[in-house]
């Protein structure tokens, strides 16, 4: 909770630092991301309830909270070079990514469907100017028009499913032992199952939408592309894990009487699997291809909300740490060698392991891990979630989703194919660009060399992260 | 000693690392004395475990660590060294350290030096785990070890393409033989339960007579490979494409012994099942003969000495068929010794000779080669079976060993020994006298060899005299058979063997000594009184050209095995691999690319569509819920 006031406080104090001077900006944002990360340590071992049951922050959620701060603060620390774009309104952007950390902090806590509307808002609206902030360039601007106008329609949905939950059980609480739950809508002499279970499916759709899972995930390819590259990986990491977090807290409070969704919710991830995978197959443009990499893991997270149990949270928590860092690690290097070529296709890094070895073996580690290479932390982010999820299938009549199974791994080789590109483009590709990419500054090459040591080493405290979780 | 018995074999792997590793940056002689120096200090080591063991009469054992635990199962890197093991070490390390001094000297001019010494090394270290394994799994790994190490330094001139094929054919066949040598281990896993040879020899009281037998048939399967025996024999003279000092260490004196070490190891079993061994002694015999005939028509210095290996070992094979463990270990002792001297003599040989190994352009050398004549002298001497010299005795306790057993082996084993003699005697006068055939070049640049190749010929010279006192038979001098009471304990013999009175022993002793010194005799007349010289391979005729031609086994095996082979490879690969799997694969990549770029249009770029497809998405996912 005090996190959250933290991470506000500190958006707010950047807006104005800004306007003394706009060099300030980075270095107050980046060290109020450090307090609130370590705010997020008291936050752990205080859990916050509020009285009207609005937010509720558990050990999840601050660890998730935790997650999201770091994420944020690994980027802005980071992006000396990458906010160059913004001119003097960086501080603005700063701002502007702050609070959508807020709103990411509220959806991992939210136990009130207002609060989770009020939340996928505060995450989204400023996502919208975020990706425009690039005012001068036309395809920032297509890519923010584009990303309001689905988001709109998005959020739409989800607000017409949260009025038909609400009809059909008089209530906006989830979880919690209120009487008035959601889930207590048999109580409730309003429309009834159906009409509950419309509810849930629109609210899930909308949902989908913010983690770009299929068929919703149309937007997500354009606007990843257009935006600068700072915000792009902000959304891939941050967006996704709240969304993620948010879908499976609600879906997983109202679960355990109501497994209606579940088949609907595991073709999604079918879908997102196969999509994301192939449609990343033929890209030329190494940004779009990580846009569509990141379906495909949409794809993998919703697998494993299928089992529709909790214990599938230190698991999620475990594979989206594993994917942030990883996408991190390649959003920073790639918006690097961008920055200096000004492209974003695989051609852009031939021969790149030549010049800058470390910078292209930290990448390619990267890599290894979001394909799912073991000993890397991607490939046990895999391996949990295809386990839990047999397991899970196991011990029910029908078998659960092993299926699905089968298709994230069919998927997960396939995805080596569009994977090993960008490392066979630096390491085996002799160079064609005649832009000189200059070395990158020794402390961002610092920070991914950590994010990679993380990548890992994180299997081996695997254990004492699920224990933290239940704490 | 106990405890450092696991720096035996360590040394030489920590040669290897070093070597392997920084060799290249190394100089020469920092390299080749490492090399040396790691081998000669697990000499001492091994020295030292072998006094202790004779003080205590108590094997050694030491367990490093667990390897590998799973299902019931445990598996431990665990040393032993008692008498057997010591024994090996010895040879192992002992002739090991004169042959890594010997290749400073032999290989200084060889750009893979370093390469060299390191690959030397590590087979050291495998040939030590092979032996002091106090397991079958170890075996087994020092098995393999030895295996690869023979495969990389007989193919060490891999820029010849022929000398890369003998190096795979040795792989290969060594691959057959290791089948038969795992379905064992496998067998015998599954009876005992664990590899341990004390736990292994301690199950085999509930061990039925046939499944004996099936395991001892089938771990000889092994040794017919690693030791070169009929069937599997073909790669060794082969082999002899690697440095000559690798032909002296590997493929004389120590890798292909272990087979024998083995069948000794396993005594216990096969003195279960005589009928086993009575098919060992058999399958011996038929290679000594036949490997002695055709080394008679071969002119290469080495392929001569290469058959004579294969046909010493069969004759130590017979030795184990006739259940004689203890006479087989004194003759791969003595063999050790004399033969690595020979080959390391014909490697001074060659060097003389600028690489020229046809003795058919030798002749003469004994003026210019005075070391080399005269360690040579007593190496063919002692594979001949002169009297006194260390291969009389072995030789001389198998052929009463064999004649206990039936006499008519017995005639056919002194007919062997008789044709070792002769084509010995043929090679060594052909090489050392008569007048020199080469080319005048060759004539101006013969020059004995460095110290350090003298050196180890001497050394093995001495050995090979004097090394028929390990074991000097009972009717001679009570009390001086020390091998055979050194391996008592570890070897359990077939019981109910009844022995030869004396006088019997003194006849067959001078039979065998006089048709050596007969042989002697006839070949000096033949080839240095006469000077005849070796025929050209295309006077040979009837047998003589079939002699000169290994009798086609290598034909013979091309047509038979790899033909066939072959075909149903082609077949495999034309219309399963690349019909069947390649054409499925292709066809599945394919259709995964098609899909991908369908799904590309999709994706269009316009808003409109967009938001009609997740419409649409939003419906088909509500149908097929609600609807269907």
């Amino acid at each position: 909770m005090i996190a959250l006031v933290t991470v506000l406080l500190t958006a707010i104090i950047t807006l104005f630092v800004n306007l003394v001077n706009t060099k300030w900006s980075r270095p107050v944002a980046t060290l109020g991301l450090a307090v609130a990360l370590g705010v997020c340590f008291y936050d752990f071992s205080n859990p916050y309830e509020d009285a009207s049951e609005m937010l509720y922050f558990s050990h999840a959620s601050t660890i998730f909270s935790g997650l999201t701060i770091l994420i944020g603060l690994i980027l802005i620390g980071t992006s000396e070079y990458s906010i160059t774009y913004a001119g003097k309104n960086r501080g603005d952007v700063y701002a502007l990514m702050l609070f959508s950390i807020c709103g990411a902090l509220i959806l991992f806590a939210y136990s009130n469907l207002l609060m989770l509307f009020l939340g996928v808002e505060i995450l989204s609206i400023p996502l919208y100017v975020l990706a425009g902030s690039d005012k001068d360039n036309l395809a920032s601007n297509e890519s923010s028009l584009k990303y309001f106008l689905q988001g709109a329609f998005a959020t739409g949905i989800l607000l017409f499913g949260i009025a038909l939950v609400y009809g059909a059980s008089g209530s906006f609480f989830i979880g919690g032992s209120k009487a008035n739950n959601i889930i207590n809508y048999q109580l409730y002499s309003g429309g009834g199952l159906t009409m509950f279970n419309m509810g849930v499916f629109m609210m899930m759709f909308g949902l989908a939408f913010k983690i770009a899972a299929a068929p919703f995930h149309f937007w997500s390819a354009d606007v990843y592309e257009g935006a600068p590259d700072l915000i792009t990986s902000f959304m891939a990491t941050v967006v996704k894990t709240a969304g993620i977090v948010a879908i499976t807290i609600f879906l997983l409070s109202i679960g355990f009487l109501n497994k209606q969704w579940e088949m609907t919710f595991a073709i999604m991830a079918g879908l997102s699997l196969v999509v994301g995978n192939f449609s990343a197959l033929k890209q030329m443009s190494f940004k779009r291809t990580l846009a569509y990499s990141s379906i495909s893991h949409a794809g993998y997270l919703m697998l494993g909300i299928t089992i529709n149990d909790p214990i599938i949270i230190p698991t999620l928590l475990f594979y989206l740490l594993a994917y942030s860092l990883s996408t991190l690690v390649l959003m920073i290097g790639m918006s690097w060698v961008a920055g200096h070529t000004g492209k974003h296709d695989f051609t852009a890094f031939n021969g790149l392991a030549k010049k800058h070895p470390i910078l292209a073996g930290l990448m390619a580690v990267a890599m290894l891990s979001m394909a799912g290479l073991p000993p890397l932390s991607g490939f046990f982010g895999k391996y949990f979630i295809f386990a839990e999820v047999f397991n899970q299938g196991a011990l029910s009549k029908d078998g659960g989703f092993w299926w699905l199974v089968l298709v994230a791994a069919i998927n997960s080789v396939i995805s080596i194919y569009y994977y090993f590109r960008i490392i066979i483009a630096m390491f085996f590709s002799p160079a064609i660009s005649e832009e000189e990419v200059p070395a990158m500054p020794r402390i961002n090459l610092f920070v991914l060399g950590l994010m990679c040591l993380g990548l890992l080493i994180a299997p081996l405290f695997a254990t004492q992260l699920y224990g933290l979780m239940f704490y | 000693m106990e405890k450092n018995l696991i720096l035996i074999p360590l040394l030489p792997l920590i040669g290897f690392l070093i070597n392997g590793i920084f060799g290249k940056k190394l100089p020469k002689n920092v390299v080749g004395a490492l090399g040396t120096l790691v081998v000669f200090g697990s000499f001492i080591l091994s020295l030292l475990a072998f006094l202790e063991v004779r003080e205590s009469g108590q094997a050694l054992s030491h367990t490093a660590f667990t390897w590998m635990q799973i299902a019931g199962l445990k598996f431990d890197i665990a040393f032993l060294a008692d008498q057997l093991s010591t024994q090996m070490m010895l040879i192992i390390t002992g002739i090991g350290s004169l042959i890594h001094l010997y290749s400073i000297g032999y290989m200084h001019k060889d750009e893979g030096f370093y390469k060299f010494f390191a690959y030397l090394n590590l087979f050291i270290f495998s040939m030590l785990l092979l032996v002091m394994g106090s397991n079958y799994l170890l075996l087994f790994f020092g098995w393999e070890g030895v295996g690869l190490c023979s495969y990389l330094l007989i193919g060490f001139w891999y820029q010849n393409l022929e000398y890369g094929k003998a190096a795979r054919k040795a792989f290969v066949m060594n691959r057959i033989g290791d089948l038969g040598l795992m379905l064992g281990l496998f067998m015998l896993l599954q009876h005992a339960g664990s590899l341990e040879y004390k736990e292994v020899m301690a199950s085999l009281s509930t061990l039925s007579t046939e499944k004996a037998a099936c395991i001892g048939l089938l771990l000889f399967v092994g040794a017919t490979g690693k030791s070169a025996q009929i069937p599997l024999y073909t790669w060794l003279p082969d082999a002899m494409a690697g440095p000559t000092p690798v032909s002296a260490l590997i493929h004389a004196a120590t890798m292909v012994t272990a087979g024998i070490y083995l069948i000794v190891r396993s005594s216990a079993l096969y003195s279960m099942v005589p009928e086993v061994l009575e098919i060992i002694g058999y399958v011996g015999l038929a290679t000594a003969l036949f490997a002695g005939l055709i080394a008679i028509r071969q002119n290469d210095i080495k392929k001569v000495l290469a058959y004579s290996t294969v046909s010493q070992l069969g004759f130590m094979f017979v030795a184990l068929g006739v259940g004689a463990y203890s006479t087989a270990m004194f003759h791969l002792t003595t063999h050790a010794f004399f033969k690595a001297l020979m080959f390391l003599g014909s490697g001074s040989v060659i060097h003389a000779m600028g690489g020229e190994q046809d003795i058919r352009k030798m002749g003469g050398l004994a003026k210019k080669l005075k070391i080399t004549h005269l360690t040579f002298l007593v190496g063919t001497l002692a594979i001949i079976g002169f009297p006194l010299t260390s291969g009389f005795f072995s030789k001389d306790e198998i052929l009463a060993k064999v004649y206990e057993h039936s006499p008519i082996m017995w005639g056919l084993l002194l007919l062997a020994s008789a044709i070792t003699a002769f084509y010995m005697l043929r090679m060594f006068f052909l090489t050392f006298h008569g007048s020199f055939r080469g080319t005048h070049d060759q004539e101006h640049h013969l020059h004995e060899s460095p110290i350090s190749m003298t050196l180890p010929l001497m050394v093995l010279a001495v050995l090979s005299l004097a090394g028929g006192f390990l074991n000097v038979p009972e009717f001679i001098s009570e009390g001086s058979e020390h091998l055979h009471t050194w391996l008592n304990s570890v070897v359990t013999y077939v019981s109910g063997r009844h022995h030869l009175d004396h006088s019997t022993e003194w006849m067959l002793m001078g039979v065998a000594s006089a048709l050596a010194l007969i042989i002697l005799v006839s070949t000096y007349v033949v080839y240095v009184s006469k000077k005849s010289t070796a025929a050209e391979d295309d006077q040979l005729t009837g047998i003589q050209k079939w002699m000169n031609n290994k009798f086609y086994i290598d034909e013979l095996y091309q047509s038979v095995v790899q033909k066939p082979i072959e075909a149903i490879s082609n077949l495999g690969y034309n219309i399963i691999d690349r019909g069947i799997i390649d054409g499925s694969v292709n066809f599945i990549g394919k259709s995964v690319e098609v899909a991908g770029n369908a799904l590309r249009r999709i994706q269009n770029g316009n808003v409109e569509y967009y938001l009609l497809y997740m419409v649409l998405g939003i419906f088909f996912l509500l149908v097929f819920k609600f609807v269907l």
